[in-house]
Parts: C-alpha cells; structure tokens; sequence
C-alpha cells in the first residue's frame, strides 16, 4: 500500500506537470463550457420572453440552474468520454508507455493518476463556470451541496471508467478522436443537457430517459431545483452508483486485457 | 546464480494481417502466422557484454521485449537472474533497465523532470544528487530544464541512457542503442558503456545490426537471423574462423551491380559486396595466389584505382554463415 500510494503520488505530480505543459487547453476547455451555458441562458430568456409557461423542471424560475447542473455534469461526463481517451492512446502512440511498462510501478496508480488530472481540469473549469453564473445571474441552488457533489463524484468515476475502456481497446490516435467526439455528441444531444428531454418524441424519450448521463444530469437537478434530499434520489443514485462500479470494473478489466493482449501480439 | 539472463527454446509468432476489407477480414478470423522467433536458447554470463547480431528484422527486438518481460513467448521461457520473467515480472522489474530504439521518454516533461520520476518509480535514494551526476555525465546540463519533445536524436538517446542507468541496474538491456547517432555521440556512447560494465561490473544485452559495435563492445555475440541463432562465441573466435582465407578491398572508379555478380560465380571468390560507405568492393578470396584472376576480373568492368588486403570483420564471418550482409541483402 506505502509503495501504491508512493507511486501514485509520484505519477499524479508528473500527470498534472504534462497536462501544465499546454495550460491554454484548460482555458479552451473553460470557454467552451461558459460559451454553452451562456448561450444556452441567453436562448431560453428570449423563448420565455415570448410568453413559454415551461416543461417540467425548466420553468421561468429555474431555467438558470437548469442549465447550469447540465453544463456541469456534461463536463465531467465530456472530459472522460474525449479528453481522458486521447491521453491514453497518446501513451500509446508515442510509445512513452513502454518505458512505464517496464519499470516497477503500479499500473493501478498509473490509472488513477490521469484520473485525478481529468478531475483537476472538472474542478477548475466548473468552479469558474459556477463564479461566472453568480456574478452574471439571480440563482438558487435549492437542494444540498454535499449531495450534489456525491453525484459529481459517482458520474466522473463512472465515465471515466468508460473512458478507459474506450481507450484502451482504441489502436489508434485518429480513430479515438472521431469515436469519442461522435459518441460524446450524440449522448450529449440524448440527455438533455441544455434542454428537457420531454421535448423528444415518446420512442426517443424512453431511450433517454434510460441513459446514465439523462439520469444523473436529472438527478443534479432534482437536488437543485426541488431541493430533493437523499430518500428522494435514492433509487437513481444507487443505480448510479452500480453503473459506477460496474465501468469502473469494466475499466479496469479491459485495461488489464488488453495490457495482457500486447503481450502476447505486441503493442 | 551464475546467468544473468537465460533463455530457453524461445519461440514467438505475429499474425500478419492484410490489407484491403476482403483479405483484413480474412486475416481477422483466418491469421496466418509469421514466426518471429525460432528455438531460440542462450545464456548470458553475470558481468559480460552480449550482443545480438542481424540484419533488420532478424528478430533482435522481439527476442529483447520478450527477455524484458514486455512480450511473452509463445514457447519457452526466459529467467533472468533466475526468476522466470513472465510470472515474476515484479520481482526483477527493480533489478533491470532498457533503451528501446522506438520507445520514448514522456515528451511533455523537461530532461530533468524524466530522470526524477523515473528515479522515484524505481525507488533511487539521492536522487537530486544523482540526477544531477547523470546529467553531467551525459552533456546534458544545458538541456536539463528543456522539453524532451526538443532534444535532437543524439541528445534522447544519452536521456534514455542516463534514465537506463538511474538505478544502477544489474542488467541493461539496449536495443540498437546507436541507431541513427552522430559519429563522436556514438563514440562516446560505446566508451561509456564499456565504462560502466567494467567498473560497476553491470551486466549489458545489446542488440545491432553495426558490426563494428558487437565486435568493440561484446564479450560474446550472438549471431541472428530468421529468427534463429546462427552460432554464440566471442567476435575473436568468430573472425578466427575465417582467418583461412584473404580478405580484399578494392576501390574502383565505377561500380555496378554486374561485377559484383560475375564475382560471385567465380569458384575461388567466397562473397564479394560493395561497401558504399567507403566505395569499396569486399572480396573474400580462398587463396592470394588468386588475386591477380581477381584483378583481371575486374579491370574487364572498370579501373580500379588501388588494392588493399583487410582484416576479416564479423560482418565477413555473418555472411559466411547466412549468405547475408547485415543489411539483410544477399551476398
């Protein structure tokens, strides 16, 4: 455990200096989110402007926080889905993983050290989107802060372990790209994170409404808008936290497999 | 444990794949099998320098990834200081270090900062002061705060020695450690690895496919192609066994490939190349005697413009026993 830790720490330093290397993605990262959010802000003043009484959690009231939890969630879940796969196949592609490979650290605190990078990205890049929502507009966040940071913290660990997955049986720097970008956009548009899901026609609504990003992004609002405590959520969150061990495991799993697999055909 | 490393009856085969959608699909569910390595068995003595020997593709790299652990064979084993590599991986994993000719440092770090983490993931103590040493040992002091991604071919390769060494390892595994290296760096290269197995009494596995490396720096060399090992012995032993016969160099003022062929069909000629690096032809002759057919051989294609007789190398003693030169054309 003293030497996991010890690599762990050692590996986490070093991830946070290479991602430090080009300190202008971050900034990327950061007005891409504010730039939705507050387009997405200005959309919905304009449409009740026009009179629009609301769907379900989008009312005139709470159109910010609406908006803001789906901004916030989507980061966690869009960094994992995107970002974290291009650095795992860019070990892989540079061949800076060999090296790694052969020496006698943990793999595990390989896995966990990139994990902590990507949540350092989240943090910065919410906490200035949270800043830039109270200084620019009137919201309430109704429900509990540590609640909400329960679920943040069960969806990035249950994408990041997709994430992995997703990089891990990806060869290819080009191929991962375009996967992750398509895969990403297309859970993006399903789960409503800039608008509710009960616009979508009833087939579509299902599928939507069964998707872990829909739920979890759902879920933040319930806490946010109806102040919902933990007996409300708790069928969703402990379905949460299932899909979070279970991509987790599965992260893990195909890692391992495929790490096993380049030793038998080469990387 | 008198063996650093042994390897017994190695044997690893690639899927080849093809390419176009009908033959890729074929070769996804049908894979025709190329082997790579072939019964391959050797022994590396605690202390000495081995070399690997072959041409590109002899399956020199294959055979390293698979003693570091980082492939496994499909047949056979390899123990390296007694442990067998592929189910005790974490109890040598400490002991070794390598330099892969197509592996990288992390590129986002500074030259400093690669040697501090590698130091701290193997458990160096000193490391500042040592880290320091290394980077002065290998002229890179100016470059220390400098991104790897910015460091010419030379200067990430004396990175990749000095990150090779970080733990003082008990055996150092190199694949092709000169490729693609100036003149002096690969000198300086050679000398500090001579350097290091003398006085820190490390044991060194190294492959090329430069004669003139293996036969500085090896103690024994073994002889690679096809994936097999041609013969294991000393370079002195090895160029021994041709010593019977003359070794001729001839700098002639055109060449062509057609010399060279007619050459070869002449019963008293053993192999005959061109070596463009000096402008040469190599002639290995079974009698001196002979040397005056060679010459009136010769003049019938072109002048030639002077004769001099050569010591046998080991790239004389590797076509001998493949009929290859070591860039892996026929001779």
């Amino acid at each position: 455990m003293r030497r996991f830790l010890k690599d762990y720490f050692v590996l986490q330093a070093a991830e946070i200096k290479k991602f430090l290397r080009w300190k202008e993605r971050l900034l990327w990262n950061l007005m891409g989110s504010v730039t939705f959010f507050i387009a997405f802000v200005f959309v919905w003043s304009a449409v009740f402007a026009e009179g629009f009484g609301g769907i379900g959690n989008l009312t005139r009231e709470t159109f910010v926080v609406f908006i803001l939890s789906g901004t916030l969630l989507w980061e966690v879940i869009g960094v994992n889905l995107g970002p974290v796969s291009h650095v795992f196949v860019r070990e892989k592609y540079m061949r800076t993983s060999l090296y790694f490979f052969l020496s006698p650290a943990s793999r595990t605190a390989f896995l966990l050290a990139k994990a902590g990078t990507s949540l350092m990205q989240i943090l910065i890049t919410n906490v200035f989107l949270i800043s830039v929502a109270l200084y620019f507009f009137d919201f309430e966040f109704k429900g509990s802060l540590l609640l909400a940071f329960l679920v943040f913290t069960l969806t990035f660990f249950c994408f990041y372990g997709l994430g992995v997955c997703i990089a891990a049986l990806g060869a290819w720097r080009e191929g991962i790209a375009d996967f992750s970008w398509m895969f990403s956009n297309i859970l993006s548009i399903l789960s409503g994170v800039w608008y509710p899901v009960e616009i979508f026609p009833e087939p579509l609504r299902s599928v939507s409404k069964s998707l872990p990003t829909t739920q979890a992004i759902e879920m933040l609002r319930k806490i946010g808008i109806q102040g919902s405590g933990l007996q409300e959520i708790l069928p969703e969150l402990t379905f949460l936290g299932f899909l979070t061990f279970l991509f987790l495991l599965l992260g893990y799993l195909v890692f391992r497999a495929v790490e096993g697999r380049a030793m038998l055909i080469g990387i | 444990m008198a063996y650093a490393v042994e390897v017994f009856n190695v044997s690893k085969f690639y899927r080849r794949r093809s390419v176009g959608f009908v033959n890729g699909m074929k070769s996804l569910f049908f894979p025709e099998l190329v082997p790579a390595l072939n019964d391959v068995s050797f022994r590396v003595r605690r202390g000495e320098i081995f070399g690997l020997l072959g041409p590109n593709g002899a399956g020199k790299t294959t055979l390293l990834k698979i003693i570091t652990g980082l492939l496994h064979p499909d047949k056979g084993r390899v123990c390296i200081f007694g442990e067998d590599v592929t189910k005790n991986f974490s109890k040598i994993s400490g002991k070794i270090n390598t330099v892969f000719a197509r592996a990288n440092l992390w590129w986002e770090l500074t030259g400093k900062e690669n040697l501090i983490v590698y130091g701290k993931l193997y458990g160096v103590r000193d490391l500042e002061e040592k880290v320091e040493k290394l980077l002065d040992l290998f002229g890179l002091k100016d470059k220390a705060d400098t991104y790897t991604d910015l460091y010419s071919t030379g200067e990430i390769m004396r990175l990749s020695l000095a990150k090779a060494v970080i733990n003082d390892p008990d055996l150092l595994v190199l694949d092709e450690p000169t490729i693609g290296l100036d003149p002096n760096i690969t000198l300086m290269v050679r000398e500090f690895l001579k350097d290091l197995n003398k006085n820190e009494k490390t044991t060194i596995l190294l492959s090329t496919h430069y004669m003139e490396e293996a036969d500085i720096l090896c103690d024994r060399v073994a002889m690679i192609d096809g994936g097999r090992i041609i013969k294991i012995d000393s370079p002195e032993n090895f160029k021994r066994m041709i010593k019977k016969q003359d070794i001729v160099e001839i700098r002639v003022k055109e060449f062509s490939s057609r010399l060279v062929e007619v050459l070869r069909s002449e019963e008293f000629v053993k192999s005959a190349y061109f070596l463009e690096e000096v402008g040469r032809l190599r002639v290995v002759i079974d009698d001196l005697r002979n040397l005056d057919r060679l010459i009136g051989k010769v003049k019938k294609f072109t002048e030639i413009e002077n004769v001099l007789t050569a010591l046998p190398t080991l790239e004389d003693v590797f076509i001998q026993f493949t009929g290859k030169n070591l860039k892996g054309g026929e001779v």
